[in-house]
């Protein structure tokens, strides 16, 4: 083999050159701390990554939703609660006032105490949370029930995406709560105000109509009923929500995991091919101070 | 009386005459040791006829017939093939790798992020539509988008023009090479007229001048009987004939399409678009970079960003706004997106919206503050499948414009490793058989050095029977 001049620097570049871009290469990715630095160091690696991201990024979204709804549903239970117990203590003072030894008297004062309870149920079905009123469908930004009682919501029902396909409502429209479906249909049809019960019971009280009052007893055990219905129907959906929130912090280690087995390097490793990188350079640059070392002339005199 | 003592003179002289020769040529070699296309030259020596003497045969010394150039036909060949082969790995690679730069996984400004953000984005408004900092939140993630959208696209079309201007470049300098080339072939015609030996420098640098326009473009050569080349280029076009070169240049027929490349023959009568025809050499890794891949992901832009708006501005018109916009629908959240001009590049979020943002539409119904259900049904939409026939998602789609590009490039990346790897090999080859070796070289000079002293001791013995035959007559 005849070995000539160019051959002999342009093998001495080419050989420089190829180490020093190998040593550059495994320097960045030391230096980034990455393996995956472009697409086509892994094409479907990359779109694996891309996709991990968006559930990451979904996953942190579905958390927030998730702590709103869970605040939303414990707001709405415990205002579901309060009326419950206000019915509760109504329905009691209900059965002691049908019973014949009150007169007229302590009547008219229980009357004041059914007066103050009525109000307190506008004002729990008026709750909010944040800005939202919770019992008022799709009409966040209006009271839902006015004070004689009256729903001034709709039935909206608000659902909200707590998983990947998983939508679920968060409220109770106000209609299942103010308005009671009652055996005894009144002018109005099925359908009866709640409010309008507690006021039916307390001009029963007022006027002293005894059997007014009893009516209301059985009108206020119904309505009592449907409240604890509706109060464990909620108490399942918090269960749900709080079980999305688990699956989705074990979905997300798993995702990171993921994610760091494509695109980060291994430091050891990359140590070690940063060792390796240097050596080579360091032989190859030995090397080729030899290749270009003296020739034949210099040895003629 | 052929013989004598001159004759002894003559051969002296001449064997004086090719070991300087020789000396010549080896400095020749010496000085052009590292000019690139150089072919090391030799001279050849034959011994002259002899002559009869009486009943004898008589050697007449010998005589340089040739000075030849150690030069391979068959490697010069090859190493055009390979060089055009690598020119167009080398460049396809380097364009690939900057086309798929705007979509690197390490950079967090991509479309495929803001696409994550507006859907995040999307969801808190849907999570709480009264809210006006979620709908100012939503605004903001779609210009964003949009942004992004128009950034990525006139990147990729800035590639196209940078890509169409190293073309341009290239014309120029191809055209250049093409002149040079034939006004070689003259003066190779013109050396052999005066019935010299081969014209070594002559072919060398015409054979540089062949590689260097391989490196741009697929050619293919013909030598004709007097020493001429003639030079095919793409789709067999005629480059160089004899002494005539075509010129090659840039068009641009309409600011819409790529400008297009054209060969204009000898008598500047036709030009020829040959945009299409290269298929090696680094013209050809450009073209294919700018007309298919970039222009590509230029589309699949355009649809990604058409498809989508379309799709969201379909479930946006069905919803109600808030405030004053509460009791109508039919409004569009994006615009920009007219399927004639390029969607990627115009959208942007409706004018309307960014005045105010009560007109994001995401209640079914009017007056109804609370009404999430549209903006449910646009977040289903983002991963409605309506591409590639109704089988992926806007952000699949992506994915997979996006991965394809990447397994292009990445074999881009093992083609070019190849290229340089036979490229290499052929030069060496090459180099091997045509290089200038120092240490020959240096042989060589103490070869003719010595030939130089034997020859000038013949005739200063020639020179001392003179004077011996001078001096018998004293």
């Amino acid at each position: 083999m005849r070995v000539t001049e160019r051959m002999k620097y342009d093998a001495t570049e080419n050989r420089v050159n190829q180490a020093r871009a190998m040593s550059m290469d495994v320097q960045d990715q030391a230096a980034s701390g990455r393996k995956l630095r472009s697409i086509s160091d892994d094409p479907s690696g990359t779109v694996r990554v891309f996709r991990n991201r968006t559930k990451l990024e979904n996953i942190n979204q579905f958390r927030r939703s998730n702590d709103y709804v869970e605040g939303f549903l414990g707001k709405t239970e415990d205002s579901m609660r309060g009326i419950t117990d206000i019915l509760i203590r109504a329905k009691e003072l209900a059965v002691q006032q049908s019973n014949g030894v009150w007169d007229a008297g302590s009547r008219n004062t229980v009357a004041f105490e059914v007066q103050h309870l009525a109000d307190q149920i506008v004002q729990l079905g008026n709750s909010t949370y944040g800005d939202r009123f919770i019992f008022g469908g799709f009409q966040t930004a209006t009271p839902p029930v006015s004070g004689d009682g009256h729903y001034a919501g709709d039935d909206g029902l608000i659902y909200v995406q707590l998983d990947e396909d998983n939508f679920r409502p968060i409220n109770i429209p106000g209609r299942r709560i103010f308005e009671i479906s009652v055996k005894d249909a009144g002018p109005e049809g099925k359908n009866v105000a709640l409010l309008r019960i507690v006021q039916d019971f307390r001009k029963a009280l007022e006027t002293n109509d005894k059997e007014g009052i009893f009516l209301a007893s059985s009108r206020l055990d119904g309505a009592v009923t449907q409240m604890a219905e509706l109060t464990a129907s909620l108490g399942a959906r918090r269960a749900a929500v709080q079980d999305a929130a688990v699956r989705l912090d074990n979905l997300e280690s798993f995702i990171m995991k993921d994610n760091v087995n494509i695109e980060a390097s291994d430091p050891v490793s990359t140590a070690l091919d940063m060792k390796r990188a240097e050596t080579a350079l360091s032989y190859t640059m030995n090397a080729s101070a030899k290749v270009l070392g003296p020739s034949l002339m210099d040895f003629l005199k | 009386m052929p013989t004598g003592l001159h004759h002894i003179l003559n051969v002296g002289n001449q064997s004086l005459g090719n070991s300087r020769l020789g000396i010549e040529v080896t400095g020749h070699n010496i000085a052009n040791s590292q000019t690139p296309g150089f072919s090391r030259q030799r001279t050849e020596v034959t011994s002259n006829n002899p002559i009869e003497y009486g009943n004898l045969i008589l050697g007449q010394g010998a005589d340089v017939s040739s000075i030849s150039r150690a030069h391979d036909k068959y490697l010069e060949h090859a190493l055009r093939q390979e060089t055009q082969t690598h020119g167009r790995a080398e460049t396809f690679e380097h364009n690939m790798s900057r086309l798929e730069g705007f979509f690197n996984p390490d950079l967090t400004s991509t479309v495929r992020m803001r696409m994550d953000s507006f859907g995040s984005a999307l969801r808190d408004f849907a999570g709480t539509p009264e809210e006006p900092a979620m709908r100012i939140n939503l605004l903001e993630s779609a210009n964003t988008l949009t942004t992004t959208l128009n950034v990525t696209h006139s990147n990729v079309s800035q590639l196209q023009a940078d890509i169409s201007e190293e073309l341009s470049v290239d014309c120029g300098v191809a055209t250049q090479k093409l002149k040079e080339i034939a006004q070689l072939n003259k003066e190779i015609l013109a050396q052999q007229g005066k019935g010299s030996t081969a014209p070594n420098d002559l072919e060398d640098r015409r054979d540089l001048a062949l590689k260097e326009i391989s490196a741009l473009m697929d050619v293919q050569t013909y030598h004709d009987d007097r020493g001429l080349i003639t030079v095919r280029g793409p789709g067999s076009n005629l480059l160089v004939d004899g002494i005539y070169a075509a010129e090659v240049s840039m068009v641009r027929e309409s600011a819409t399409e790529q400008p297009k490349i054209v060969f204009t023959d000898f008598a500047k009568s036709k030009a020829n678009d040959v945009t299409d025809m290269f298929r090696k050499g680094k013209m050809a890794g450009l073209l294919e970079v700018r007309d298919k891949y970039a222009q590509g992901v230029r589309e699949n832009l355009n649809e990604f960003a058409l498809k989508f708006a379309q799709n969201f501005n379909e479930v946006h018109a069905k919803g109600f706004g808030r405030g004053e916009f509460s009791q109508h629908s039919g409004r569009d959240f994006f615009e920009g997106i007219d399927p004639h001009l390029e969607a990627a590049q115009h959208i942007s979020v409706s004018r309307l919206i960014q005045q105010d943002t009560n007109a994001i539409s995401g209640a079914m119904s009017a007056d109804t503050p609370g009404d999430n259900v549209i903006a449910n049904e646009l977040i289903k939409s983002l991963n409605k499948p309506t591409f590639e026939k109704n089988t992926s998602s806007a952000t699949g789609f992506y994915d997979n414009f996006v991965a394809k590009l990447g397994t292009v490039s990445m074999s881009a990346k093992s083609d070019l490793k190849a290229a340089q790897i036979v490229k290499a090999n052929v030069e060496s080859q090459k180099e091997q058989m045509s290089g200038v070796s120092l240490d020959e070289e240096a042989a060589n000079m103490l070869k003719y050095q010595h030939l130089f002293t034997a020859s000038s001791k013949i005739i200063s013995t020639a020179d001392e029977l003179f004077k011996t035959v001078m001096e018998l007559k004293r």
